[in-house]
């Protein structure tokens, strides 16, 4: 990268944090009063008391990211198969099943909540963390599917041909041909979805209620009673949290990816 | 290729999951929505949850905000978002670095967004405190109300910010990728940026732009958390109004919820079709983006 795009990627990141400055002074903010512009007094007491266990916020964080988890893993796992008939076949009807793949990413999943609270109820799913699972499912899966179609489209068959033509079993084509070349994708749209449900509030509200209390759970009466020190706290680690996962996803699919160069080069 | 059947097999749990969690849930709301509620001894179908919903003081004032808010974001977040893409595009070398500049603010919980836009722009946020500190207010009710007011502006700012990021994530590749092939011969032919703009970029990449401004229209229209934190009390988005009716301690309050729900169903619909019809001018883009790339 040429020293001009460096400056200009710096800006821009600089421009992102930019609006997180305020939370950050704001979360070791003691005394603020109108109309000064910089805390008069500042205290750690704010980080203090989200960071103790009690308070909630840290075992919230935990939730969230299990649930999270648990959701990339199950997406990425159901839409694979379908992902890689969509991108790479052609048959009668496929649009059709294309388009409701997607239809729920362009529709409120609240109302599909709502409806099926009753019978979740029935299956024991309400106030549980399946259930939740479950529900945050439906907006995210449209993302991976999507995404991983398109992937199995860049990539075609090709090479998996060459493997089978030399021998390769399906398992062996699957492991050191398919796979290793979709791990863009797979990252791609495991991102997303591990940071789309990582920030859910209402589905995990109207299903998992007060049972599974998610870090956005948690954070948002701060933010509804407007405790901006408290509130400010919680949303640092909630989107401070995410975008780690990012930055360590990114560099190790960018390590992966020289390694790979590397082995290529090599054989 | 042609699939054997071992594919549509390879499908079924995918759209096991779509077709009960998503196509189930909307038709049970809608089951609902139509007053069947066998526990209470209705099983009459009936159009009056609807008439309730939709007949009520509150609904075309909340209909209007809902239909201001996710205009006003779209056009705000189509503007920056594509303006980003496309001057990112122009004159930055494309990176990894510079995809994740453009991608992590996209990951921003709406909690997160809603919180921000509080913080910076109510009363006693640090833009009425600049604006003292230069002198132009002296005291804090004489800032604009930009939150919780009558016009949704705080709603509208809180969506647009949340949703630039995902128009320039969508668009910035296409526009890159026109610049790099049909701009550079543009450019060796002595085209301006002005020109480069208006003629070569803007019209490849409208179907992407387009796209992006229906997704983010759709959005906006749905959208539940930053109008909930950042609205007032009356007149509420319609999503903010389900939830209220939903967890009202009011039983028959759930089926008129319900109602609601499928009303923002129908309007989304509708907009889900635009979509198609966009997409099917944007996969048109992307197949000549691959040819263009691969020449």
């Amino acid at each position: 990268m040429n020293k001009m795009g460096a400056a200009v990627v710096s800006l821009i990141l600089l421009v992102l944090a930019g609006p997180l400055l305020p939370l950050m002074l704001w979360s070791v903010a003691n005394r603020w009063p109108w109309p000064r512009l910089l805390p008069e007094t500042y205290s750690s007491r704010s980080w203090e008391f989200v960071l103790d266990r009690d308070s909630g916020f840290v075992i919230g964080l935990g939730w969230s990211f299990a649930i999270a988890a648990a959701v990339t893993v199950i997406a990425l796992l159901v839409s694979l198969p379908i992902a890689r008939v969509l991108g790479l076949y052609r048959f009668r009807g496929k649009s059709v099943i294309e388009v409701l793949v997607l239809l729920p990413l362009l529709m409120p999943a609240f109302v599909a909540a709502m409806g099926l609270h009753e019978t979740f109820i029935h299956w024991g799913l309400t106030d549980t963390v399946s259930g939740v699972i479950l529900i945050q499912l439906v907006p995210t899966m449209p993302y991976m599917v999507r995404t991983l179609s398109t992937g199995f489209t860049l990539i075609g068959t090709r090479l998996e041909d060459q493997a089978r033509t030399l021998g390769a079993g399906s398992l062996r084509i699957a492991m050191s041909v398919t796979l290793p070349r979709l791990a863009h994708a797979m990252v791609a749209g495991s991102t997303f979805v591990f940071l789309a449900s990582l920030g859910d509030y209402l589905l995990t509200v109207l299903v998992g209620g007060d049972a599974v209390p998610t870090l956005p759970l948690v954070l948002f009466p701060y933010i509804a009673a407007g405790d901006r020190p408290l509130a400010a706290v919680g949303s640092l680690l909630l989107a401070l949290c995410p975008l780690a996962t990012v930055l360590a996803l990114e560099s190790a699919l960018a390590n992966f990816s020289s390694m790979r160069a590397n082995q290529e080069a090599k054989g | 290729m042609k699939p054997r059947l071992v594919h549509f097999v390879l499908m079924v749990p995918a759209l096991l999951l779509f077709a009960g969690l998503f196509g189930g849930g909307v038709v049970l709301a809608l089951v609902r929505a139509l007053g069947i509620y066998p526990a209470y001894g209705m099983v009459v179908p009936t159009l009056d949850f609807f008439v309730r919903a939709t007949g009520s003081s509150w609904f075309l004032p909340s209909l209007a905000l809902t239909a201001r808010v996710a205009t006003v974001s779209t056009i705000a977040a189509v503007m920056a978002g594509t303006g980003v893409a496309v001057g990112a595009a122009l004159w930055i070398r494309p990176s990894w670095r510079l995809r994740i500049a453009l991608q992590l603010p996209l990951y921003l919980p709406h909690l997160i967004v809603a919180n921000m836009v509080l913080v910076v722009f109510s009363q006693s946020g640090l833009l009425p405190r600049l604006l003292f500190a230069f002198g132009w207010i002296s005291e804090m009710s004489d800032a604009p109300p930009l939150i919780y007011d009558e016009q949704g502006f705080g709603i509208a700012l809180g969506l647009a910010l949340k949703e630039a990021p995902f128009v320039a994530v969508l668009v910035f590749p296409f526009a890159a990728s026109v610049v790099s092939t049909y701009g550079r011969v543009a450019r060796t032919l002595g085209a301006r940026a002005p020109t480069l703009l208006l003629r070569i970029v803007l019209p490849m990449t409208w179907p992407a732009i387009a796209t992006a401004a229906v997704i983010t229209f759709a959005y906006g229209f749905s959208s539940f958390e930053i109008p909930y934190v950042l609205g007032r009390t009356y007149p509420r988005t319609l999503s903010n109004v389900a939830y209220d009716l939903y967890t009202s301690a009011e039983p028959m309050d759930r089926p008129e919820a319900m109602a609601m729900g499928i009303v923002i169903v129908l309007i989304n619909a509708v907009l889900a079709v635009a979509y198609f019809a966009s997409s099917r001018r944007y996969e048109t883009l992307l197949h000549h983006m691959r040819v263009g790339q691969a020449a």
